[in-house]
């Protein structure tokens, strides 16, 4: 195979690369707008993830990338940081094997 | 027959004096406990290169037989790009695209990090190798191991224990390999960038998307239909809701046993012989290259969104388009948080990580139409 046809090829590889994803996002946004045009809703932003869904993910071996996000707000009750706050968190969950969406968290208190 | 005679026999007969007869197997039998090491004490991807590394071992046994029995229909799965397909329906069933979803301007990162594919097979190209077994090579740059294994089953099946072991060896050198070139491509204040959470993606949205991207893929190539095919099977399996069984099956028995079959098959099929060359050092190198490249791919593209949103996108999510779900997407966490310990760019890699799945086998796709006869 001749130089000028591998760079042919090597192109046209990366162009078709580039324009199926590109497809993608359009298909993408089309899914999302038909969806909200029939359920009538827009989609808003999600509330950050936690200190404690970020660990959980970046902490497990074979991750499943899901809902492990946590919302709402925690009465804290002693010196805590946010770190351990969220380790408490991702144990909880761990241990209850309820993921931390569907989990609620009234308050942390330090036992002294 | 006198006693000596008997144990003469024996010894003769025996997997040392195989070795003695073939020494080469010997330097296979040191190079699998090499990789068991690998894989048990350093942790380098242990499901998939203890599995290799045992096959290696077991093939280069000299007298067994193995390889004409019990390897050689295992292999069959190898042969028929069974087994990467059925891996890919675990990874689907495994994978959420939500991020993907929310933030579908992330497929630009997955597709400008599979630049390392089309560099590397060129440079494979260069170095005298045909042009099918240079597209296989290549695709290691797709970080993708079933992709690789795939590729290098139908274009160049000599090579396929060698690009398979190069596959998984970097995979599992992300941390080490992305990180240098991370902060060489980027500056102090673009790793700062601290990233806006994405919108909420509705269980609808969820469900159409694996049918909508295998319809529109597959049409369009039809060679990635293996791939993409079951990568979107196991993911609608677990979006549904109403098949868990069977999502779970695809997450855990299946793949599993695939994985035990898959791994065994293709270090079995480092023989002495075709293992033990040259080409395989200019493969293990080029994989290299690949894999830099790639990840230099998907930071340029993060650093091009980096300029194009006004300083909205952090360009470390751009490495994460190599695939490897999900190691790439924490080394850009990781990165991400040296440079400013708010920063939580895990979800927000997510993106490209799953992107680069899909750009990977696009990529394998275009390979296979191309050389695959």
């Amino acid at each position: 195979m001749g130089i000028g046809q591998a760079l042919i090829i090597a192109a046209s590889g990366f162009l078709v690369v580039f324009i199926m994803l590109v497809l993608l996002w359009v298909i993408i946004g089309c899914i999302n707008k038909a969806v909200s045009g029939l359920t009538g809703k827009k989609t808003e932003p999600v509330k950050a993830p936690s200190p404690a869904a970020v660990i959980a993910a970046a902490g497990a071996e074979e991750q499943v990338f899901d809902d492990r996000t946590y919302g709402g707000e925690i009465a804290l009750y002693g010196d805590m940081d946010d770190k351990t706050v969220a380790c408490i968190m991702a144990i909880v969950s761990d241990e209850t094997k309820i993921p931390l969406s569907q989990l609620i968290f009234k308050s942390i208190r330090e036992l002294q | 027959m006198n006693i000596i005679e008997i144990l003469i026999k024996i010894f003769q007969e025996s997997g040392f004096a195989g070795l003695i007869e073939e020494p080469r197997s010997l330097v296979m039998i040191l190079l699998a406990c090499f990789l068991l090491y690998l894989g048990i004490r350093k942790k380098y991807e242990p499901l998939l290169m203890i599995p290799i590394a045992f096959g290696i071992l077991l093939a280069n046994l000299p007298r067994t037989g193995i390889t004409d029995g019990l390897i050689h229909y295992l292999s069959l799965g190898v042969e028929y790009g069974i087994y990467p397909s059925l891996v890919f329906l675990g990874t689907g069933a495994m994978t959420d695209f939500g991020p993907l979803i929310a933030n579908p301007s992330s497929l630009l990162m997955g597709a400008g990090a599979q630049f390392g594919i089309f560099t590397a097979f060129l440079m494979a190209l260069a170095l005298g190798f045909e042009p099918n077994v240079a597209a296989a090579i290549g695709v290691i740059g797709g970080a993708d191991g079933p992709t690789a294994i795939l590729t290098a089953s139908k274009l160049a099946m000599d090579y396929l224990p060698a690009i398979a072991i190069a596959a998984y060896s970097y995979m599992a050198l992300i941390p080490m390999i992305q990180p240098p070139l991370m902060r060489l491509m980027t500056t102090k204040k673009e790793r700062e960038t601290v990233m806006k959470q994405a919108r909420s993606v509705t269980k609808t949205e969820r469900i159409i998307f694996p049918i909508a991207v295998t319809i529109f893929v597959v049409l369009l190539i039809p060679d990635t239909a293996p791939l993409v095919g079951m990568l979107m099977f196991g993911n609608l399996l677990k979006e549904t809701g109403l098949t868990d069984r069977l999502s779970d099956t695809a997450q855990n028995g299946l793949t599993n046993t695939v994985i035990i079959f898959l791994g065994i098959s293709v270090g079995a099929k480092a023989a002495a012989q075709t293992f033990l060359t040259l080409r395989t050092i200019e493969i293990i190198i080029l994989g290299l290259i690949a894999f830099s490249f790639s990840t230099i791919g998907g930071l340029m593209l993060g650093k091009i969104m980096y300029r194009v949103t006004g300083g909205k996108v952090n360009p470390l999510i751009g490495s994460a388009g190599v695939s490897a779900v999900p190691m790439a997407a924490r080394v850009s966490q990781m990165e991400g948080q040296k440079a400013n310990p708010s920063n939580y760019l895990l979800m927000h890699a997510m993106g490209p990580n799953v992107a680069g799945v899909i750009g990977s086998a696009v990529a394998a796709g275009f390979m296979l139409k191309m050389f695959g006869g």
